[in-house]
């Protein structure tokens, strides 16, 4: 068992395992540029960056540079920012709940984006093309976004009486959203054509595949948005993670904190899968490991756990990438063989003792 | 309240420097050779008709023909192709059958500033030739692409003239089988619905679009006189021997007259310049 700093020794520490933590995205960063089914090696990277500033030192063949600007790094950033969010994400739903198994996926966020999404781009010529006439290119991630806040609420108001969530019936509901959800998402793709709609494996276990500047400047746009406004709300979350009444007396405007919380989390969940599909497990290991290491202080939490999201989900891209190459694995799967048993492990650390968040 | 606004702001500066994505459209006055990746069989087909099959450096895995593709680096098939492992092998054009790869991935070949043609896929006669026509002008073989439409129109006129000496309507159902329990067969507005009418069959007697699902007893319901195979699939399940597994199968007029047909998938589906030859072919195979 590591055992935890107390909350006064991680703030002052706190610039520097951001530092850390940074240091470690990039390199993470710099590795998942490197890999790929195309060699490019450091120096051609590098180059490719500098030169986009007008200071290349030496000449990079197109192909590289078409490779390396218009497939690769848009898939970085875009790892970058969903893993983050995804994280952030779960740390906040966690605080919330006051519940260390909640997770945007388990309890079915992600999969209402996914139908959502799928909805929209199956019926793009009569339901959504309201839509996307008054929306434009955010339609698709706004409605994610309405399924996955739809779930959100459903599995909510399910788990919750009175101020309390039952974490049982919370995971139950999950498990009975996500099976109806997989089941619609099923029945809508037997709807659309193969071209049209990625199959049913991309909705449900996801790839970050299909990154491009335009996507990454709508969708990730949203994400990033959804998690920096998350992101400060550390006093407040602090305040909720004792209790909801303790956190009313000391001043948290509890309501708006709890709805801003659930808007942001599905707002920032379903743009990420409106473009990713849906990836289970980062939002919660993720939290899970920053608070063994750092304590639960969401001053360092939310932060840590949005570069540490983004180092686990760029690690999980590039094994997805080498495992069966030149054919790529849903990401998903490696998320999950990471975070199943680490949820088990939590199952069976919640069966000795009442962890608390 | 103000923090929100702030954000906001931000992000809106952040999405009006949104990279516009310049498409290359090279008009040039005579052809020069070039290193050419294809992704569709037909369109590779074409490309070798029009004697430009020795600058295609690698194609997909739908371009079995003519025989000496398939030696080639292979990108893959359909939805597996990725676009780093086009761009990996250096091509200077890229010819595509639209909807053969995923949206996303065309956007980045796009996107790679290499040059890409998306070519339509063709369905019935008509754009058959105007595919022929479109890649002809594309290689400034006019010449070539005005004979292979001319070849392509003598083989219709022989069908015509075989439909009409014979004006028997068979019922041909085409099916996929991928093992005992899962049949797909093809609805209306599929390839196997326009070639079976090319060669005088029936239209599709179910009431869906596109190659779905079945249930087994629904062959049987169906009770086709003749059942349309790919070769491949008939010999993944392993001949006769092995489709009689499939529920339903045996109930069928086609299988009790030992009226099944396996054709070469390309030759059935392409509908590239050979077109009119696979028609005729399923005509004399219907038409006993």
């Amino acid at each position: 068992m590591i055992l935890s700093l107390n909350y006064h020794n991680v703030r002052s520490k706190r610039p520097l395992i951001l530092g850390v933590c940074f240091v470690l995205l990039l390199a993470s960063a710099l590795l998942a540029l490197l890999t790929g089914a195309y060699p490019i090696s450091l120096s051609e990277v590098v180059n490719v960056i500098l030169s986009k500033f007008g200071l290349s030192l030496i000449e990079v063949p197109d192909e590289k540079m078409a490779v390396l600007w218009t497939i690769r790094l848009p898939r970085v950033l875009l790892a970058i920012l969903v893993g983050g969010a995804l994280a952030v994400a779960g740390a906040s739903l966690q605080g919330l709940f006051r519940n260390p198994l909640v997770e945007p996926a388990i309890i079915g966020v992600s999969s209402g984006s996914a139908l959502f999404a799928v909805i929209m781009i199956v019926f793009s010529g009569t339901i959504g093309w309201q839509l996307q006439s008054i929306m434009g290119v955010f339609a698709l991630p706004f409605a994610a976004f309405i399924g996955g806040l739809l779930n959100t609420f459903l599995a909510y108001r399910l788990a919750s009486k009175g101020g309390k969530t039952d974490i049982s019936i919370l995971i139950l509901a999950g498990v009975a959203i996500n099976a109806l959800s997989a089941a619609l998402i099923g029945l809508v793709i037997y709807y659309g054509d193969d071209n049209a709609i990625r199959n049913f494996t991309f909705w449900s276990l996801g790839s970050l595949g299909g990154a491009s500047w335009t996507k990454l400047y709508i969708a990730g746009t949203l994400v990033l948005l959804s998690s920096v406004i998350i992101m400060s709300f550390p006093r407040s979350l602090n305040a909720l993670a004792i209790g909801e009444s303790e956190a009313f007396h000391m001043g948290v405007n509890v309501q708006k904190v709890k709805y801003v919380v659930l808007f942001f989390s599905a707002l920032a969940v379903g743009a990420g899968v409106s473009v990713t599909g849906a990836i289970g497990f980062v939002g919660l290991v993720v939290p899970h490991l920053v608070r063994m290491v750092l304590g639960s202080d969401h001053h360092t939490l939310l932060p840590v756990s949005f570069l540490t999201g983004g180092i686990l989900l760029l690690i999980s891209d590039v094994l997805s990438r080498i495992i069966v190459a030149p054919a790529e694995l849903s990401i998903g799967i490696i998320t999950a063989i990471l975070g199943a048993p680490f949820f088990i492990y939590i199952l069976m650390n919640f069966k000795q003792k009442r962890i608390t968040v | 309240m103000k923090r929100f606004i702030a954000l906001f702001l931000i992000s809106a500066l952040l999405l009006s420097c949104g990279s516009k994505s310049s498409e290359s459209t090279q008009q040039e006055e005579v052809y020069s050779s070039k290193k050419i990746i294809t992704a569709g069989g037909t369109i590779t087909e074409i490309v070798f008709a029009l004697g430009h099959g020795d600058e295609i450096i690698a194609t997909d895995r739908t371009s079995t023909y003519p025989a000496s593709m398939q030696s080639l680096p292979s990108i893959g098939y359909r939805n597996q192709i990725q676009a780093e492992g086009i761009l990996s092998l250096g091509p200077d054009m890229i010819l595509v059958e639209e909807g053969y790869l995923n949206d996303d991935v065309l956007l980045q070949l796009q996107n790679s500033g290499k040059e890409v043609h998306v070519f339509e896929k063709p369905l019935d006669k008509s754009s058959s030739i105007s595919l022929i026509e479109s890649v002809g002008q594309l290689f400034k073989e006019e010449g070539n692409s005005k004979k292979l439409v001319d070849d392509l129109e003598q083989d219709f006129s022989r069908l015509e003239a075989l439909k009409t000496n014979d004006k028997r309507s068979p019922e041909v159902i085409f099916i996929m089988s991928r093992g005992p329990e899962t049949v797909f067969l093809a609805g209306r507005e599929t390839f196997a619905d326009a070639i079976i009418q090319l060669a005088g069959g029936k239209k599709s007697p179910v009431d869906f679009e596109g190659i779905k699902p079945l249930t087994p007893e629904a062959l049987a319901a169906i009770n086709p006189e003749y059942i349309l195979l790919f070769e491949s699939g008939w010999k993944a399940s392993g001949g006769k021997d092995g489709l009689k597994a499939i529920q339903g199968i045996t109930e069928t007029e086609a299988w009790k007259k030992d009226q099944l047909i396996a054709m070469d998938g390309h030759y059935l589906s392409g509908f590239g310049p050979r077109l009119g030859k696979a028609a005729i072919e399923l005509f004399e195979k219907t038409h006993p």
